[in-house]
């Protein structure tokens, strides 16, 4: 394994009291008192591409700014074993999958290798954090040793595939805790499991204020016209994400009115499937100049934000999604949101009031032509949208929640049971 | 001399036990076995989470049986059971119980709802803390008031209700203590029940203004 981000990274908190509360600081600090020192190791599969790793680029420089010694740790894994915990992946999100018993093999195997390259870290940390189904098996290989060991999963696991979800059960069972981003992604359990819904953080490159002229610029760079309604949606290239559907709806949608489309993202290094998904995008959208696919780099974090503020309204048309904090970004820059019915989606798309849950294609289509023959009333929904994620969705409130956890791992506090300096 | 009032605060993660239900049936079954930190989670800390429609139904039972079930018959009903006057969770227990089997002759109770409109029974964990706020004016207490988090407004006013023998909150209980008798009163009279927590803060707020 290997440190996904420098040790001299490190973030304050005070930039942030421009986007929050000013009582968040001294939350966070009196919180954070409790822990200082205190070594937190998070690991997961990749330092870049999907949410997990951009959550953690920021979680771990501000715990490590509120005095923690926390670091964050990167799988090493081959593509057999990406390939392995992709199928995983579907399998716990509920496609079918048939996961050989050379592939179970070879996913420990790929595990303890990792887990000896960093077990003196590992098993002297004061809290490790293992982030989702890849780097699962490492407790279990320990010997379930280990100090306060959580599992974080962000997937949605409402209905997983049985045999899968039991092979990894067995793995995730010793752990102190479960970390899920839903109350209906949670499993029966021997521990006990918690809710942490992922954040974003208003100060990155993806998510700080862009003037016009850059969105413009950024736009005119990626190809992308502003002079008609802009419907974008940003996500991995990803049958979950149903890109094919979000074409669909949008093809609906022009026997009304001319609009353009735009599907952007990237495949992150830990998915093999993305590619695949691409050429069926693309050959989707042959032909049609009105839909723009583009492949971004993982790091365009700049054309990403300045897509999402081009956009009179933002698309997630997920049929399975984790959390989708591609929609908490959209709501963050004032867009009403049309998404799927699923997973955290619907926590961030309350319907009719930050924009609107849909579950088929027409309902879609629908939405995108009601948003643009009502512009108020969309307006209104993204304004709502920015107080939603301000008041729920921002790192800070991700960093508050995890010292709750770190005080479950520790036993300073119990399920259903209050601790701490409670008054008289 | 009276002491300072002084600001605690608390930060709580929501727990799901892992069970659902997703018809009124399996919903009063669940709520029979549930364990009464589940109770405290759905009756008494729905003020926390925030909401955008209006603060209609007071608990989370209420909310979804409106939403979800569609029984508003069984919603008003669930919405009536004042959860911090109630402090026996076992009494509140049997009569959340009654209501729902009252539901039982007025809905299909084995009728399933739509597909990710499961209720989903959790409990929570709290961490609380001190603040290092204090006030020791009235015009201090208003002032902090108005700029400490909702969670410590919920702890002081609706919380204290519940750990306090003679139900009384926090912020009534300092303001006798420093002679003002009248403000107490009236804010021990406030039924914060049907109040989401930053219309408690105004209310308290207007409330104390009013004093000299």
């Amino acid at each position: 394994m290997r440190e996904a981000i420098a040790p001299s990274a490190v973030l304050e908190l005070e930039p942030y009291l421009e986007h929050v509360p000013a009582w968040t600081a001294d939350e966070l600090r009196c919180l954070a008192a409790r822990f200082k020192g205190a070594t937190v190791v998070h690991v997961n599969s990749t330092a870049s591409g999907g949410g997990v790793a951009e959550i953690l680029a920021r979680l771990v420089p501000l715990q490590r700014g509120l005095g923690l010694d926390a670091h964050w740790l990167v799988l090493d894994g081959d593509a057999a074993f990406f390939r392995t915990t992709k199928k995983l992946h579907n399998a716990l999100q509920g496609r079918a999958e048939d996961v050989s018993a050379a592939e179970w093999d070879h996913y420990l195997e790929v595990n303890r290798a990792n887990l000896e390259g960093a077990r003196d870290l590992l098993l002297e940390a004061d809290f490790v954090m293992i982030h989702d189904p890849q780097p699962a098996a490492m407790l279990r290989l320990a010997g379930g040793r280990g100090r306060c060991w959580g599992w974080r999963c962000h997937i949605d696991l409402s209905h997983p595939q049985r045999a899968v979800w039991r092979r990894l059960q067995e793995l995730v069972e010793p752990y102190a805790a479960s970390v899920f981003s839903l109350a209906a992604f949670a499993r029966r359990m021997p521990h006990p499991q918690v809710i942490i819904p992922p954040a974003i953080d208003p100060l990155t490159d993806k998510n700080r204020p862009l003037g016009d002229e850059e969105v413009t610029a950024v736009c005119a760079r990626l190809g992308v016209r502003r002079d008609l309604p802009l419907f974008v949606q940003v996500s991995r290239f990803d049958r979950f994400k149903d890109p094919l559907g979000v074409i669909a709806a949008f093809r609906l949608l022009r026997r009304h009115r001319a609009a353009t489309l735009v599907l952007a993202g990237g495949s992150a290094s830990d998915d093999p499937e993305g590619e695949e998904v691409l050429d069926e995008v693309r050959r989707a959208a042959a032909g049609d100049e009105d839909v723009v696919v583009l492949e971004l780099p993982s790091d365009s974090n700049l054309e990403v934000n300045a897509l999402q503020r081009a956009a009179t309204v933002v698309i997630q048309k997920s049929v399975r999604e984790g959390f989708g904090l591609v929609v908490t970004e959209a709501l963050w820059k004032g867009r009403p949101v049309i998404g799927g019915a699923a997973g955290g989606i619907t926590l961030q798309v309350h319907d009719g009031f930050t924009g609107y849950l849909v579950r088929t294609i027409e309902g879609c289509a629908y939405r995108m032509r009601q948003c643009l023959r009502h512009p108020h009333q969309a307006a209104e929904m993204g304004l709502r949208g920015v107080e939603l994620v301000r008041g729920h969705y921002l790192v800070t409130r991700q960093l508050r929640d995890n010292f709750v956890l770190l005080a479950l791992l520790r036993g300073d506090v119990g399920v259903g049971a209050a601790s701490g300096d409670a008054p008289a | 001399m009276t002491p300072p009032f002084r600001f605690f605060d608390s930060a709580r993660l929501n727990c799901p036990t892992g069970v659902s239900a997703s018809t009124l049936r399996e919903f009063r079954d669940a709520v029979e076995a549930a364990d009464s930190g589940v109770l405290h989670h759905h009756l008494r800390e729905t003020a926390l989470r925030f909401a955008f429609t209006s603060f209609d139904y007071p608990n989370d039972f209420a909310l979804w049986a409106a939403n979800a079930l569609e029984s508003r018959a069984l919603a008003e009903r669930l919405a009536s059971l004042d959860a911090f006057h109630a402090r026996d969770l076992e009494a509140l227990r049997l009569r959340v119980l009654d209501v729902i089997e009252l539901g039982f002759g007025e809905e299909d109770p084995h009728r399933t709802v739509p597909r990710g409109q499961e209720f989903h029974f959790s409990s929570s964990v709290v961490v609380r803390f001190d603040l290092g706020i204090e006030a020791r004016t009235l015009e201090q207490l208003r002032a902090r008031l108005a700029e400490v988090p909702g969670t410590s407004i919920y702890s002081h006013l609706y919380e204290a209700r519940l750990l306090n023998p003679a139900g009384e909150d926090d912020v009534s209980r300092w303001l006798e203590l420093a002679g003002h008798e009248a403000p107490a009163a009236r804010l021990r009279d406030l039924d914060i029940y049907l109040l989401p927590l930053e219309g408690c803060r105004r209310v308290v707020l207007e409330l104390l203004e009013d004093q000299p």
